[in-house]
């Protein structure tokens, strides 16, 4: 388990999102310390992505705030702090991943990144396809792309949606060990997943129900087998 | 903070600039400039013969003296309200989001990135105000020429004012589009500027005074006519609009940048693929319009009535009476309940469609014919409205092939309370010209003569159009056509739809004929004649609805076995 820093790195109070009559998300009342590793799990149209995607910005709550690390989300300052990997990623058609991979780090004022990028290239058996367009790869390799594009850039905050969609044995198992290096880093990591056996290695369970949070504790107890499955 | 948020705008400018000119290198490799130079080309003609088509409407003559000063007097107030509508336009747009549509990944990485957003979208949203100036520059020049032939006076003169009033009109509108989205006014905020925008136009039109902004700028527009500074009031507000929006454009939701860039490309696609029936369904998830959770009543087997005889322990299992109930039963009511879950939103635009027809048969009736064409969009507009029944199952073919009955029973069935409410739509327009026509008796029994056959054909167009689905680029026999054939069936098969729902407005064209240039017949015998012919197209809609499909399935048939070789 990684030490967890006092400091809340992520906050919700009374964080909610409807779409007219239709209840996405009910109101949300959570802080997760510095460093913490979350698991975000529920069954298909529980609102996890609807959570995840209030936290990064890419809606606009009805209701209530966030707050990462102190600061607004979606402001200047929050999305400095927040890298977010989607469950569907979305690439420029004409950039190659290597165009991609630099552009992501101007954007973010990443510093010495080209050794970082190799690495990670070479994890996910990237290194071969640097020059190609990654509109034209196949699923698995686009999602490996994204997720090289969500850990090359600095970051405090990893959001990560349905973290394994696309991605073979092997891809699974790299992505797992770079999410521990990611937490051993100190990062904060909360990660939507219907897979409760990723689940049980993270210091922290929320499961959601309907838009509403009804479990929130360490995982591997009974009551979140319940709300999952 | 990151060192990145130090860095100044410049720099930020800068890297901007960078992405764009490596994805500007990248798709200039990828153009083809014999598919370029056909665009330019295609553009030419369709630009050019429309410009003939209006030159010839508007024609040449002068205007007389009294004709001047009607267009002195109410000029202005007219090319207001027009002014008004494009903000209109503008006011929606930025309700929705607009005016800009992003890449998907411009919003994913650019957006969500520690860079000031105002730095980031000025330069789309000016490039966007730039090429809506140099088009809208192009049109407003053309009409200025346009009106010279009219109303005298030196060509050049005209076309420079007619050119400077649209571009102004269209910046101020994206101005209002940037400044509504960039300060993410809310739904009832849009609604009010926007009654508030058309209400002052409205207002000076009727007091025949200008004060709206938009009124003044319509000064501009007529100066070669009459020259009065107060003109340049309307230019400043217009380009204070566009500036303003600029500086505010930073503050757009991503949430409306990411359902913009995921919808308004596929709009697009749709368009140029002359696809209206998928054009209709983006545009309502374009404007988050669904339908309702729960109807406005509830009928079927979940109805009130048969709920109180549950209650009431008269029926113990309350689920539809199976076999009992024939095919055309449930169609009637599975039209119904698709048509009771409408959105508020979707039956106010129905109205104003209605509002529409009644206004530019009032036209018509007075004369100016070419109104024709503005009813028979609003009519087919409304009917692809109405068809929604329709539409959700020709959508779903395996639903439909399931269901014991031809297609083209089916598609008939379905449509028929599509009908009931077409009819009662209609009966709005009408009562409008009706009222607006000071309740004349000849108006009132043209408009019970025109009621019935206005609203077949608008609902047959559209039902035409539906059943049709997108018409293919390329079919097997256009091999053996040439191909300035082959793409005019293309145009016929897309324009027929609209024609058919505009022949619904024949009984009023042939009274309206009447009644201003007198006649051997009454206008209601006229409006009568019209009503027939254009029943005798309603009959013929309907027999291509019942045996499409079996002619469909017959050719294919055909074609497959004269292809395998094999016998019938």
């Amino acid at each position: 388990m990684s030490s967890v820093g006092e400091q809340s790195m992520l906050e919700t109070v009374g964080l909610e999102k409807s779409y007219d009559d239709l209840a996405a998300l009910e109101p949300l009342t959570i802080s997760i310390p510095q460093g913490q590793r979350v698991a975000l799990v529920g069954r298909n149209g529980s609102g996890k992505t609807t959570f995840i995607k209030l936290v990064v910005g890419l809606l606009d709550p009805t209701g209530g705030s966030v707050r990462i690390a102190g600061e607004a989300a979606g402001s200047l300052a929050a999305r400095s702090l927040v890298s977010y990997i989607s469950d569907e990623p979305v690439l420029y058609d004409d950039l190659s991943l290597a165009e991609h991979i630099e552009l992501i780090c101007r954007l973010h004022g990443a510093q010495d990144w080209e050794d970082r990028a190799i690495y990670l290239l070479d994890r996910l058996e990237l290194s071969s396809r640097i020059d190609r367009l990654p509109s034209r790869f196949s699923r698995g390799l686009r999602q490996k792309t994204a997720i090289v594009l969500g850990l090359i850039r600095p970051f405090s905050v990893l959001i990560v949606d349905e973290p394994f969609v696309g991605l073979d044995p092997l891809g699974r198992e790299v992505f797992v060990d770079l999410l521990g290096q990611a937490a051993n880093g100190g990062s904060t990591l909360v990660i939507a997943t219907h897979q409760l056996e990723f689940a049980a290695s993270v210091d922290r369970c929320l499961a959601l129900r309907d838009g509403a949070l009804v479990f929130d504790g360490p995982p591997g107890q009974a009551e979140l087998s319940d709300v999952v499955q | 903070m990151t060192s990145l948020m130090r860095r100044s705008s410049s720099a930020q400018r800068e890297l901007l600039l960078d992405l764009r000119r490596t994805r500007r290198r990248r798709r200039l490799g990828d153009l083809d400039i014999v598919v370029s130079i056909y665009r330019v080309y295609l553009t030419a003609i369709l630009g050019g013969g429309a410009a003939w088509v209006l030159a010839t409407v508007v024609g040449g003559h002068h205007e007389t003296s009294d004709g001047l000063q009607s267009v002195i007097a109410h000029g202005p107030e007219i090319v207001g309200l027009v002014i008004a509508s494009i903000v209109v336009i503008g006011l929606r747009s930025g309700g929705r989001g607009g005016p800009l549509v992003l890449d998907a990944a411009d919003v994913r990485h650019v957006l969500l990135a520690p860079i000031d957003r105002t730095v980031v979208l000025r330069g789309p949203a000016l490039r966007q105000v730039r090429y809506a100036a140099l088009v809208s520059g192009i049109v407003g020049g053309f009409a200025g020429v346009l009106a010279s032939r009219r109303l005298g006076g030196g060509w050049p003169t005209w076309a420079l004012l007619g050119a400077l009033v649209t571009v102004v009109a269209v910046a101020a509108s994206l101005g209002c589009a940037m400044v509504v989205s960039g300060r993410q006014w809310r739904k009832g905020a849009v609604r009010l500027a926007i009654v508030g925008v058309l209400s002052w136009s409205l207002a000076d039109l009727e007091l025949g005074r200008a004060t709206s902004p938009m009124t003044l700028l319509g000064e501009v527009a007529l100066w070669p006519l009459r020259f009065s500074w107060i003109g340049l009031v309307g230019i400043a507000v217009g380009v204070g609009l566009a500036i303003a929006g600029l500086q505010v454009v930073g503050g757009t939701s991503l949430e409306s940048s990411v359902r913009r860039a995921g919808l308004a490309g596929q709009v697009r696609f749709a368009v140029t693929t002359r696809d209206f029936r998928t054009v209709v369904l983006l545009r309502r998830q374009l404007a988050q319009e669904h339908e309702r959770q729960r109807p406005w009543f509830v009928i079927g087997w979940r109805s009130s009535r048969v709920a109180k005889q549950e209650a009431q322990g008269l029926r113990s299992w309350n689920v539809p009476q199976g076999g009992k109930r024939s095919l055309v039963d449930a169609l009637w009511r599975r039209g119904w309940q698709g048509l009771l879950r409408y959105p508020v939103v979707r039956l106010a635009r129905v109205v104003l469609l209605s509002l529409i027809v009644g206004l530019s048969f009032y036209g018509v009736w007075h004369g100016i014919t070419a109104l024709l064409f503005v009813v028979g969009m609003a009519q087919f507009l409304i009917g692809l409205e109405l068809s929604e029944p329709l539409a959700q199952t020709v959508d779903r073919q395996a639903l439909q092939d399931l269901m014991p009955s031809s297609a083209g029973r089916i598609h008939l069935v379905i449509l028929l309370p599509s009908l009931c409410l077409m009819v009662l739509v209609d009966l709005v327009a009408l009562m409008t010209t009706f009222v607006l026509g000071g309740e004349q008796s000849t108006l009132l029994s043209v408009g019970l003569v025109t009621l019935f056959p206005l609203a077949l054909t608008g609902l047959s167009g559209a039902a035409m159009s539906t059943i049709s689905g997108v018409p293919p680029a390329f079919r097997e026999s256009d091999l053996f056509l040439p191909p300035e054939i082959a793409s005019l069936r293309l145009y016929l098969r897309t324009l027929t739809p609209p024609a058919v729902s505009t022949l619904g407005a024949m009984p009023v064209v042939f009274s309206a004929e009447i009644v201003n240039h007198g006649g051997t017949t009454s206008a209601t015998a006229a409006a009568f004649a019209g009503g027939v012919v254009t029943l005798v197209i309603v009959v013929g809609v309907v027999v291509w609805v019942l045996v499409r499909d079996s002619v469909r399935r017959a050719y294919a048939g055909m074609t497959e076995r004269s292809r395998t070789g094999v016998k019938s």
